[in-house]
């Protein structure tokens, strides 16, 4: 067992799901989507505003329900996306939302977590068919 | 009995390679004792043959410790060893009743009634079943008090209902169902029953004989035994008739075959085996059932009540705690509970961090947790070796949830 597994709840991550950045839903959002992790019941449901190219991600917010890594993970990912390419943001990888919360490694049970938020982003980027709908 | 709690670990080699394990996730799976650890080792090393291989002295020796290993099981639940069928766990045997059973005896229109605290184990195999049949299921309520609703059940139990299918324990709200009162329920209309025992089978006595359900199910690997064994007892009437068939074909339960067609063995020991079976796994559930028997299952269920009424008055101080399920002294194995404004896998990683072993989710019971509203919960589950210590420990656990997310 690491120093990350039992200190997993560090002031980044606290601070973060206390106070999540971009929470909320989008008036003009271009595209919706919604994840829910089954085996936790977290829900999570992301609006973004693509530039008119819609090669851009220009703003986006986000709102649901979950544990701390969940909402802390997808608070951050929220800042970390602002102004990125769409193919930027496909490219990341969940270890990049881990070190940004100052995390080294991550147990697979707490990766879905940490994985959710990038999980419905992605899914909002590539799949046209759930454009301006909620799911 | 005095060794149970503390004195009892000494008898499991997990608790030498983890000597501060608080392990109270029980309901999912039991740690295992030396004594079955050793049996399978042994099997392997001075048994191990294929049954049924005739002649040489290694197959009959493998023979008779299949045979000897479904007496012991057979008997520790009361049953005729004629009316168990060795399977891989509780879900399998739940699955053999939908092929063995289901299919051949539910036409359209017909209804399976099971209950919305049943764990997926005992609902997903009969969606399944329904949309082969055109059956219909349906779920007997939860109050909220944890209870079934037996007025509903008394209500909707008619013609058309041909199963019953119900947990005996809870592996969430810890509620000991009056699964006698069931089964009298159903059979006054002719209804076959059901009873899951996964949760039951390490925390209360249990007499197949004598509860006469029609099918009941258990898995090993929660009692004590191994993962990968389990059984599905059949009332004998039901097995000697046409009703019930078996679901698996190959070699072990074939009477003779030739090229068109086979005949199947007359024992239901063989025509209910397919195919070479976990011998060495039904040796350690039987040693198993010998541990849990030596204990004395009443003494088992004793410090299980013990350890759930214990449980239940320390975190009713904890006001942050709602606790799900009956609160008194009637549940027993497991304590869910919803930690307010902590989500459930926080306060389990929380747990972890100080060595306690805690479930946390929708135990595989979405429809509950949906039916209360519940996201998830966090779960504690007895085994004869946790201890008014571990409970201790779990409070600790729990002031450091408080400590961390305030």
């Amino acid at each position: 067992m690491n120093d990350n597994r039992d200190n997993l709840y560090q002031q980044v991550i606290l601070e973060e799901a206390r106070n999540p950045n971009n929470y909320g839903e989008l008036s003009d959002a271009d595209v919706i989507n919604s994840q829910y992790n089954a085996a936790c019941g977290d829900k999570i449901q992301v609006s973004l505003k693509l530039s008119q190219d819609k090669k851009k991600v220009v703003q986006i917010k986000w709102q649901g329900s979950g544990c701390a890594i969940s909402t802390a993970a997808m608070s951050q990912l929220s800042e970390m996306i602002k102004n990125l390419s769409v193919i930027q943001v496909l490219a990341i990888e969940p270890e990049l939302i881990l070190a940004k919360l100052g995390l080294s490694e991550i147990s697979p049970a707490r990766l879905k977590c940490l994985s959710l938020g990038l999980l419905t982003i992605k899914q909002a980027l590539t799949s046209n068919s759930k454009r301006k709908q909620h799911v | 009995m005095l060794k149970l709690g503390q004195p009892i670990k000494a008898d499991f080699p997990i608790f030498t390679q983890y000597p501060n394990l608080s392990y109270l996730d029980n309901a999912a799976t039991t740690q295992k004792p030396k004594v079955v650890i050793n049996s399978i080792t042994k099997y392997y090393q001075t048994t191990n043959a294929n049954i049924h291989r005739g002649v040489y002295k290694l197959s009959d020796s493998s023979t008779l410790a299949w045979y000897e290993s479904r007496n012991t099981i057979a008997s520790f639940f009361g049953a005729k060893p004629e009316e168990l069928i060795i399977t891989r766990n509780a879900t399998e045997s739940i699955n053999g009743v939908a092929y063995g059973w289901g299919l051949d005896n539910l036409r359209a229109g017909d209804v399976i009634l099971t209950s919305v605290m049943e764990h997926h184990a005992n609902i997903v195999p009969w969606q399944e079943l329904c949309k082969r049949t055109g059956a219909q299921l349906k779920f007997i309520p939860v109050l909220p008090t944890g209870q079934l609703d037996y007025e509903w059940l008394m209500d909707n139990l008619n013609k058309k209902v041909k199963l019953v299918a119900i947990t005996y324990v809870s592996n969430v709200l810890g509620t000991v169902n009056d699964v006698t009162r069931v089964i009298d329920l159903a059979h006054e209309m002719g209804v076959r029953v059901l009873i899951d025992a996964a949760q039951a089978a390490a925390h209360l006595p249990i007499n197949s004989r004598e509860l006469d359900a029609d099918f009941l199910v258990f898995s090993g690997h929660k009692m004590y035994g191994p993962m990968g064994v389990g059984g599905l007892l059949v009332k004998k009437s039901l097995l000697d008739s046409d009703e019930f068939k078996p679901w698996l074909f190959g070699g072990g339960m074939i009477e003779a075959v030739s090229e068109n067609q086979a005949t199947y063995q007359a024992d239901p020991a063989d025509r209910f085996t397919a195919g070479t079976p976990d011998v060495a796994s039904a040796v350690g559930l039987a040693e198993a059932c010998k541990f849990l028997s030596g204990l004395n299952i009443s003494a088992v269920n004793s410090h299980d009540r013990e350890l759930t009424a214990l449980t239940l008055k320390k975190l009713s101080l904890v006001k942050e705690i709602e606790i799900v399920g009956p609160t008194d002294s009637t549940r027993l194995g497991s304590v869910a509970f919803i930690y307010q404004g902590v989500h459930a896998h926080d306060v389990a990683q929380i747990l972890d961090s100080e060595n306690i072993a805690a479930r946390s989710g929708h135990h595989c019971c979405m429809p509950l947790h949906t039916r209360f509203g519940w996201q998830a919960t966090t779960r504690v589950s007895f085994g004869v070796y946790n201890s008014p210590d571990d409970i201790d420990k779990l409070l600790a656990g729990l002031a450091k949830v408080k400590k961390v997310f305030g």
